[in-house]
């Protein structure tokens, strides 16, 4: 054998394979005194375009970077390798992570259900001339939510139990959201379980049966988490719940609205009346413990947690309503 | 896995007499590129009769029409463009270093038969677990870059490549090996003369099956979560429900695939040209 | 089969022993190193083997000799997904061994195909997972298709490179003989093309299993590929592990009796691979 060709290919995919990494360092500051953080992301998030088209994360001396990555184990392992310092995952999600024994805290809330008077941002969705009217019809059927054992599949399943319906009769079946109305429409599910914003133009074609979220107690839909040994060190943890606070605010401010939608669909690729007629969930920074304890009782009530964790130590003291 | 269909093979092969004593000649002269053509052309009218039809949705199937000017746009986007380099750069990165660990190792496997049968029960364990099983962990260790698709990539295609080179030096003819040996050849130079360029045509053949098994790969990483390449583009699209540039961009990565298949052949035969003959299976 | 005495099969099994210890005890080494290694590291992602083998039993088999020693998971999980992977194989052999005679002898239908083909095989399936459950509704349907989908095309390419490579001289001789069609089929088209044939079908099993795992990722409500999800999901990384080490006991059988079965009927081929040569 040619080992001295063969060794030249071997040191060659090795200088490639090294020159390919190095993006996998922690938080690091910038010499204007910015820290460099990198935030996962499921696309388009309106806290995000507007802090960054607006600023605010800069205010509070953060050079963010999103990072793509899909929820769940994906996003926890990114923060726990330090691809990326905040990870974008659900209440569920994070309890069921932290519950499992990894090293992570919650840094901040983002979104919350919308609870009435707000209009419903979530749906059970049926087609528009399906017999199913209640949740005691869904009995036995199948439901399209986008991941098993996911955030949708808890909140659908908990309504359901509230409503007298036995969540193991009912089959989930995941989808990708944009197959959810398709599927519902041509009666391959018999109902979808999604937000009004991922319709689509279905609008008109499909109608709720309710708002699973609201009937349930405040849920931590968006939150943060990071990695425990990236919260001790400095103070961007700190620093990112306060803009994400502020950021809030100010999108809570109907003055902003426009300018809003505008950033969003700029990333989205969807017009912004569109996106202003959605009915958005509610944004919310701080944690609230409480509704983070009922939330995990619903997952041990639904058999997915053995027992209830102490999530005392679990959120950070700063992030705390 | 082994092929004889290649543009410029067609010229030989007319000489061959090929099928059965039966097909005969009266098609006459209708060249291959035509008939290659009439193929793509029967594909997009059966498409767009099918959605015509209503069979399927337009929301779910684009009309190809549609899909074709969307293509258009997108291939002379720039950040498409790039978001195409970026997945050829994980390919490429993949290919080499699966290939720079996979063929060594593969030759010395095959090479001691003590070690190949032990060998091939790990290759078949290994290759039946599908990459994207690993996603979780290999983001752990590589983070969400370029570095987490090639492993999965180099995961994927190692198992192929490993095999055939393995495939390769047990294929090598024991009386070539036999005639090597009695004329006082050394290990180096029967390596060098019989085993290598007989493993060539294989180590070849696992080289071809990893390339396109490398872009799909690399393509699902990105379907299912990475920061760049071509298929989070199409998932961005996905969100936007646009199905048109969905499938656009499927039809553009179908299409980098094949231009990816055709440059392998071309230099398969430049630099194996005495594969030819004994091209059979990839197995 | 018949009475032919104990002793026979006794001899055979402990060959069979034997043969089996040589092929797996680098199997056996790699997964001691992993424990150690687990061990040493720690990691919840990747948990030493000792812990993976436990979930493994926990979660697939059971004690009653009733149900084949199999748990209630494995007849709800593994059941449905072998099903499938059957069907999408078997219609992928089918699909793939006809098509790939008739592209093979029919030279326009080469030349008609081929474009088709090469894309066919390098779209990525799992980008067609939506219009799958558009066409086949969320249904085994949708799976078969997928598996059938990815495992056609080494096996019709295969097809098609065995009977355009069949000896010319065989092709001349079949020629002069004036063989009719029937007897040319089946004694000189079909056994010349079948180690091809086999090479391709052998590369499916390991593509099926890949993509019976894959395509349950959506729109399935049970299967070995549905179970991985939740259980990732649920941050369960023993239990996915078990189900990934059964995937590869899996791809070990598949292969083994592949194998076999091309041991037996390819007796007489000449390049039919080695695999069962003990001396080199």
């Amino acid at each position: 054998m040619n080992t001295r060709r063969t060794g030249a290919l071997v040191a060659l995919a090795a200088l490639l394979f090294t020159s390919a990494c190095g993006g996998a360092e922690g938080a690091a500051d910038n010499a204007d005194g910015t820290t460099k953080v990198s935030v996962t992301t499921f696309g388009c998030e309106i806290w995000n375009t507007w802090a960054i088209g607006k600023g605010v994360y800069g205010k509070h001396r953060l050079d963010v970077e999103l990072v793509r990555s899909g929820g769940g184990s994906a996003a926890v392992a990114a923060v726990l390798s330090g691809a990326a310092d905040f990870g974008y995952v659900n209440g569920y999600t994070a309890i069921n992570a932290y519950n499992t024994g990894f090293p992570i805290q919650m840094v901040s809330g983002v979104n919350v259900n919308a609870l009435p008077p707000a209009k419903p941002a979530q749906g059970v969705f049926v087609g528009k001339d399906s017999p199913i009217k209640a949740a005691a019809d869904l009995a036995g059927k199948k439901i399209a939510v986008n991941e098993i054992n996911g955030i949708n599949q808890i909140v659908t399943a908990s309504w359901l139990k509230a409503n007298g319906v036995a969540p193991e009769s009912v089959s989930f079946v995941a989808l990708p959201f944009a197959e959810q109305v398709p599927a519902v429409l041509s009666g391959r599910v018999d109902a979808a379980q999604l937000g009004y914003s991922l319709l689509g133009n279905n609008n008109d074609k499909v109608r709720s049966l309710a708002d699973p979220f609201a009937s349930s107690d405040k849920i931590y839909i968006a939150t943060y988490v990071a990695a425990k040994s990236f919260v001790g060190k400095g103070d961007a943890a700190k620093r990112f719940h306060e803009a994400i606070t502020e950021t809030a605010q100010q999108l809570s401010d109907p003055a902003n609205t426009d300018e809003a939608f505008r950033l969003l669909s700029e990333c989205q690729k969807v017009p912004a009346e569109t996106l202003a007629a959605q009915p958005q969930n509610a944004l919310e920074a701080d944690v609230d413990v409480a509704a983070l304890d009922r939330m995990a009782q619903q997952m041990v009530d639904l058999k997915m947690l053995p027992k209830k964790p102490d999530l005392g130590p679990f959120v950070t003291d700063f992030a705390r309503s | 896995m082994a092929s004889d269909v290649h543009v410029i093979d067609q010229v030989e092969a007319d000489a061959r007499p090929t099928g059965g004593p039966v097909a005969a000649r009266r098609w006459g002269p209708t060249p291959d590129w035509v008939l290659g053509v009439a193929g793509v052309v029967t594909m997009f009218v059966l498409w767009d009769l099918v959605v015509r039809a209503g069979a399927v949705s337009v929301d779910s199937l684009p009309y190809p029409v549609d899909t074709l000017r969307r293509a258009g746009e997108l291939l002379v986007d720039v950040t498409f463009l790039t978001e195409v380099a970026q997945t050829l750069w994980a390919w490429l990165l993949a290919m080499l270093a699966a290939s720079a660990v996979g063929i060594p190792l593969g030759l010395t496997l095959g090479y001691f038969s003590a070690l190949y049968r032990p060998s091939s029960s790990v290759v078949h364990a290994g290759r039946s677990i599908p990459s994207s099983a690993f996603l979780p962990i290999a983001i752990l260790m590589f983070g969400l870059g370029t570095q987490m698709k090639v492993s999965l990539a180099i995961y994927a295609i190692f198992w192929p490549i490993l095999l055939n080179a393995m495939y390769g030096v047990r294929d090598t003819e024991p009386l070539m090996l036999a005639t090597g040996r009695s004329m006082g050849w050394t290990r180096t130079r029967l390596l060098t003369r019989v085993v290598l360029p007989s493993a060539a045509p294989s180590i070849a053949t696992g080289l071809r099956v990893a390339s396109s098994t490398a872009l799909i790969v690399v393509l699902s990483a990105e379907l299912l979560g990475a920061t760049n390449g071509v298929g989070t583009v199409i998932t961005t699209y996905q969100q936007a429900q646009r199905p048109d540039f969905v499938y656009a961009g499927i039809l553009l990565v179908g299409l980098l695939g094949m231009g990816l298949y055709y440059g392998f052949n071309l230099v398969e035969r430049l630099v194996v040209p005495w594969g030819q003959a004994q091209r059979e299976g990839g197995r | 089969m018949s009475g032919q005495g104990l002793g026979r099969p006794v001899v055979t099994s402990a060959l069979a022993v034997g043969r089996g210890v040589r092929s797996l005890w680098l199997l056996a080494l790699l997964l001691v190193v992993w424990e150690v290694a687990a061990r040493m590291v720690g990691s919840l992602f990747v948990p030493p083997v000792s812990q993976i083998f436990g979930a493994f039993v926990d979660t697939w088999l059971s004690a009653s000799p009733s149900s084949l020693f199999l748990s209630s998971q494995f007849r709800a999980d593994v059941l449905p997904s072998l099903v499938r992977l059957g069907l999408g194989y078997g219609a992928a052999t089918v699909l793939g061994v006809g098509l790939g005679i008739l592209i093979g002898v029919w030279r326009p239908a080469g030349a008609f195909f081929n474009p088709l083909i090469r894309l066919g095989m390098s779209v990525p399936v799992t980008a067609l997972l939506p219009i799958a459950i558009v066409l086949f509704g969320i249904t085994s349907g949708m799976n078969v298709f997928l598996i059938a989908l990815g495992c056609l095309w080494p096996i019709l390419i295969n097809t098609y490179d065995g009977v355009r490579g069949i000896d010319r001289t065989v092709v001349t001789a079949a020629r002069s003989l004036r063989l009719t069609r029937r007897r040319y089929f089946l004694r000189v088209l079909l056994p010349g093309a079948s180690p091809a044939i086999f090479a391709g079908m052998r590369i499916s099993i390991g593509i099926a299993l890949v993509l019976m795992v894959i395509s349950e990722l959506y729109a399935a409500t049970a299967g070995l590929g549905f179970y991985i999800v939740s259980q990732q999901r649920l941050f369960q990384f023993p239990q996915l592990w078990s189900a990934i080490v059964l995937l590869a006991l899996l791809g070990i059988l598949f292969n083994a009796v592949f194998a076999l079965v091309e041991r037996v009927l390819l007796r007489w081929h000449r390049n039919v691979r080695p695999d069962s040569a003990e001396s080199h």
